[in-house]
Order: C-alpha cells, then sequence, then structure tokens
C-alpha cells in the first residue's frame, strides 16, 4: 500500500471511526425528537384527512402512483379511523420517548418506520426538510444517540453499567461517530444538490425565481420591507442563495471556514423563516448543524450558560 | 391559504403543497380520489352531493422591468368533472 493509499485509508477511519463525544449527535437526537413532535403536532388536525381511510389520496391511488416495494406500516394496519389514530399516538410517543432519551434505540427505529410510512402514504404533501428527516432518522437508528443527555445514561449508571463504574458524574464514554458523520454528508448533499439543481434551472439563473416565490400570496408570512422586494435585491438574494449553497454543501467541511459559513446559513435560514411559510423546513435543516459543532465548543458553550444560570461550572466531559 | 390567520396558516401548510402538486396535470390520476373526498366532506345524508368540479384558477406573474407587480386577471381550467355515486359517500 502506498503512502498516498494509507494515509487516505487513516483519515477515512479517522473521520468515520475515531472515537469522539457523542454530545453533538445527543444534542441533535433532542432537537430531532422535537421537530418530529411539533411535526406531529401540526399535522394532527388533519391526520384522518391525511392518512385516515377516507383520506384525501386513498392508500389503493399512492400504491397505484407510486409503485415497487415501500416501507409503509398504513398497508399492515387495519384501515379504519381507530387504528390509525392509534398510529398517531404510539408515533408521538415514540417521539416523545426519543427526545428524553429513554430506549433511544427501539424508539429511533419506531420514529424512522413511522415517518417513512407517513411519507409513503402521501408524498405530495411532504417538502425537503421532510425528507431530510426522514433520511436522518436512518442514520440515527444507528448511531450512539443514546449515550449522553438521556434517561438511558442515567439508567446505565443507576445500574452501574458505565465503564467508568456508578459515580454520579461518571464522563461520556467516547464513540464511533460514522453515523453522525453519515447525517453530516446528507445535510452537505443537501446544499450540493439544492446548488445543481438551481444553476440548472432558468429562473434562477436570470434572477427572476425570488421575483416568483416573493409575489406568491399563499407563501407568504410576515411582512418584508418593499426595498427588498426591487428586483436588483431579488436578482441578489438569488444569486446568493446558489452561491450559499454552494459553500454549504462543500466549503462546510473545512474547518477554518465552518463556523462562518454556519453562522451565515443560520441567518439565511432565519430569514427564511421570518418571510415563507414553509412549515419547519428551515428548523427541519437547521437542526443538523448541531453536529458539525466541535464537541470541546459544545462543553465550552455548556459551561458558559451553567456559570452564567447557576454559577456552577462543570468538569469537562 | 391567504385568508388564514399565522397560526392557521402554519398548520394549513400542507394543503398549499398538496393543492401545488394536484393543479399539475401529470397528477391526474389523484383527481378522482380529491373529488370524493370533497364530495364527502359536503354531503349530508339529506342532501348528497352530485357532481363535483375541479377547477384549477390561475394569474399569470409577469416580472416587470421596474420591479413593479400587478397580477393578471384570474383565468380558469377544469380539471375535472366527476359524477358522485353513491358508494363514494360511504
Amino acid at each position: 500500500m502506498s503512502w498516498t493509499q494509507r494515509s487516505f485509508v487513516e483519515a477515512w477511519n479517522n473521520f468515520f471511526f475515531a472515537k469522539q463525544s457523542p454530545v453533538p449527535i445527543a444534542l441533535f437526537r433532542i432537537v430531532y425528537g422535537l421537530l418530529v413532535i411539533a411535526t406531529l403536532v401540526l399535522l394532527r388536525p388533519d391526520w384522518l384527512a391525511w392518512f385516515g381511510p377516507h383520506s384525501w389520496i386513498s392508500l389503493q391511488t399512492m400504491q397505484t402512483v407510486e409503485p415497487g416495494t415501500r416501507i409503509n406500516l398504513f398497508t399492515i394496519i387495519p384501515p379504519t379511523d381507530a387504528w390509525v389514530n392509534a398510529f398517531f399516538w404510539v408515533f408521538l410517543g415514540a417521539a416523545i420517548m426519543l427526545t428524553v432519551g429513554l430506549f433511544t434505540r427501539l424508539n429511533s427505529v419506531i420514529v424512522f418506520l413511522c415517518l417513512t410510512s407517513i411519507h409513503q402514504r402521501n408524498l405530495y404533501i411532504t417538502h425537503g426538510g421532510d425528507t431530510f428527516l426522514r433520511l436522518a432518522g436512518f442514520f440515527l437508528m444507528f448511531s450512539a444517540a443514546g449515550a449522553a443527555l438521556s434517561f438511558d445514561r442515567l439508567l446505565r449508571i443507576w445500574r452501574g453499567k458505565t465503564k467508568s463504574g456508578a459515580a454520579q458524574h461518571a464522563p461520556i464514554e467516547p464513540q464511533r461517530p460514522w453515523a453522525q458523520r453519515m447525517i453530516q454528508i446528507q445535510l452537505s448533499l443537501l446544499y450540493f444538490a439544492a446548488f445543481c439543481h438551481k444553476v440548472k434551472s432558468p429562473a434562477w439563473l436570470n434572477g427572476t425565481a425570488l421575483y416568483y416565490v416573493y409575489h406568491l400570496d399563499s407563501l407568504r408570512r410576515f411582512p418584508v420591507p418593499a426595498w427588498l422586494l426591487g428586483p436588483t435585491m431579488l436578482k441578489w438574494g438569488g444569486w446568493s442563495a446558489i452561491a450559499l449553497e454552494l459553500c454549504l454543501g462543500v466549503l462546510i467541511w473545512v474547518k477554518d471556514l465552518r463556523y462562518s459559513l454556519l453562522a451565515i446559513g443560520l441567518l439565511f435560514h432565519l430569514w427564511l423563516e421570518y418571510s415563507l411559510n414553509i412549515a419547519l423546513f428551515q428548523w427541519d435543516v437547521l437542526s443538523a448543524y448541531i453536529l458539525f459543532i466541535d464537541p470541546a465548543d459544545l462543553s465550552r458553550a455548556w459551561n458558559w450558560i451553567r456559570l452564567h444560570v447557576t454559577g456552577r461550572r462543570v468538569k469537562p466531559a | 391559504m391567504e385568508q388564514l390567520g399565522l397560526t392557521d396558516r402554519y398548520f394549513k401548510e400542507r394543503y398549499r403543497k398538496f393543492s401545488e402538486v394536484i393543479q399539475i396535470d401529470d397528477n391526474d390520476a389523484l383527481w378522482p380520489d380529491v373529488a370524493r373526498h370533497i364530495a364527502r366532506r359536503n354531503s349530508t345524508p339529506s342532501n348528497p352531493a352530485k357532481t363535483i368540479i375541479l377547477i384549477r384558477w390561475y394569474s399569470a406573474m409577469i416580472p416587470r422591468p421596474d420591479g413593479s407587480y400587478q397580477s393578471e386577471p384570474w383565468d380558469r381550467h377544469v380539471l375535472l368533472g366527476y359524477g358522485v355515486r353513491p358508494e363514494d359517500l360511504q
């Protein structure tokens, strides 16, 4: 094996398998769980209209227009309102337990199966954020999301099952981050795919795309100053969005640029959340930013919060 | 959608997406299901729906050089006329 090959293999193994703190993936698990809960709360008033036996699109039609083998629990539960409602409560219960980190692995599997099922049951009401949650949910099942900030960890400590014993402040054990890395790659691909899609679109290239977006009454949310809706501003806004998506898709892996890009990306998504009414999309995407924060920086931020809120400093993990 | 308050808009946003999708001609396989659902929602035992007509209302958006915006007059296109059968309402 040549030096280049060996260094590539080492870098690969280091990237995917060198143990690190599970705090970022645990924090992501909490935000992810909250987003799934929020998705369910927003869907609840129309749950049966979307997924029930007398829904807008029947299960049979869905299977006809989207054939093939798919993960869809609706195909195996009895087609009654009671069962579809029971599905909702099981899904919500699993999402809550995933959020608090109780039986994390089991609940991450249930959440993934249920989330995939509602998407396959009605693909016509999902947006890119939903797809991202589904894909992230797949890798979350294999991650060490319950190794920190969870009831599972507390249970392990109480039972004395941590390697470091049953001490009250047992350090959080490092874990292999390959599943976390896959979610990070997914976010990077999301931005890069958005960039590729836009550069193939004449409306984005000639700068008129945002003109349409910001003049659709059904998409508007909070008021936007008129000077921002001028053709020049909208053109620059559109081109900036394309450039930012390329940077977030590629340059986010450059450590020195990462935090600057994440900050710009955060502002970008907050602006979209303010101005456009696309439920939860921005938060779904922003949730994965957590995974790009260095565990040591998260620890420092937590210490700072503890110091300023309770006046107590925490020993580093 | 534009007539709803902020909270309702957020809750009902899936309908915006759904209505965008079903207006596309390539998705005509979905129209009978949509018509049946509308029929069920708007029927009572004494007054059952008999016909459902799906109409796409649209108004062209033409960017003007000075950035001003004025929507074109509304036009319409009939997507589907559906004769409701008794079994559709069960």
